[in-house]
């Protein structure tokens, strides 16, 4: 699919919907996807005014069966990834108020290895 | 940094824990420990001695638990494991056995993270620094985590690993461990 099909099959999903709307993206793979089902709670409660919407590939779309923070789970589509065309810039309006791309520092732009000794300096569990 | 850190930090929200729906499937009778240890992803986290473990298990004789083999249906299956799961679970009813699990074994995958969130002691090995994706619900004291030695290679991050790093990981380390923690 070019650019154009994946806006349309994107929008065909999601254009009945009213109300504010965030894209969660996380891809692939099992463990990763049940992992950021963690921060669903936390999200729901930062947006509790947005619909919130999972997208990953299809072959892991049952490990979000019954999640009640999550109001729809979409296909995984790569333009999912530019925030431009998920969010809007200029006279394009854009598909969703907020996309994140879950995996964008583990996946795209690797920066969490550091040798196994990273530290943080506040506590990131609710 | 573990990987849910890194999702934590890119999203602005804090961690909870997972969820995963559950499906019930019928159950060994006797008590019993998961074992996940066919890698379909590649070689790197493909540990070649995995049998010469469960054939240890299973000769111990105060090691009074049945292996149950999980994975998919066209894993390679281990002799030594009592029964074979392969191909006869999905996510949710996956979740469930290991939910009921004494232990799980095996290495950096979902049934790993399945087993954490379910509070299940877990012997797990990494070809990779688990810091940066082991099982992160845990308490300490219920896991034993097993790395190669980074001092002289670093770790691949990749389903090719030319060193074979995992494969440096000692039987007897992960076999002890087992017993170790199934004795506590």
């Amino acid at each position: 699919m070019d650019q154009q099909q994946q806006l349309n099959a994107i929008n065909e999903q999601i254009k009945n919907d009213t109300g504010k709307k965030l894209l969660y993206i996380v891809p692939e793979s099992a463990g990763d996807i049940f992992l950021a089902t963690s921060l669903l709670m936390s999200m729901h409660s930062l947006y509790p005014e947005f619909k919130i919407y999972f997208a990953c590939k299809p072959e892991y779309k049952e490990l979000l069966k019954n999640n009640v923070y999550i109001h729809k789970v979409l296909d995984y589509m790569p333009i999912m990834e530019s925030a431009a065309h998920m969010e809007g810039i200029g006279d394009w309006k854009g598909l969703f108020d907020i996309s994140i791309m879950g995996t964008v520092l583990t996946q795209r732009h690797i920066n969490y290895w550091h040798n196994g000794l990273s530290r943080l300096a506040f506590d990131i569990k609710e | 940094m573990h990987l849910l850190e890194a999702y934590a930090l890119t999203a602005g929200c804090k961690v909870n824990h997972p969820h995963i729906h559950l499906e019930e499937i019928e159950l060994p009778k006797n008590k019993y420990i998961t074992f996940h240890g066919f890698s379909p992803k590649g070689p790197s986290k493909q540990y070649n001695k995995w049998e010469m473990v469960l054939r240890m298990l299973s000769l111990d004789e105060g090691f009074d638990y049945d292996i149950i083999q999980i994975g998919g249906s066209n894993d390679a299956k281990y002799e030594y494991a009592n029964h074979n799961y392969l191909g006869k679970t999905n996510y949710h009813s996956l979740a469930y056995l290991i939910k009921n699990a004494e232990l799980h074994l095996g290495f950096d995958s979902l049934p790993v993270h399945l087993a954490s969130h379910f509070d299940r002691k877990i012997v797990a090995i990494y070809p990779w620094y688990a810091q940066n994706c082991g099982p992160y619900f845990s308490d300490p004291n219920d896991i034993v985590i097993l790395e190669p030695d980074f001092s002289i290679f670093k770790p691949c991050f990749n389903v090719i690993d030319k060193f074979d790093m995992i494969n440096t990981i000692e039987v007897s380390d992960i076999y002890e461990a087992v017993i170790d923690l199934m004795g506590k």
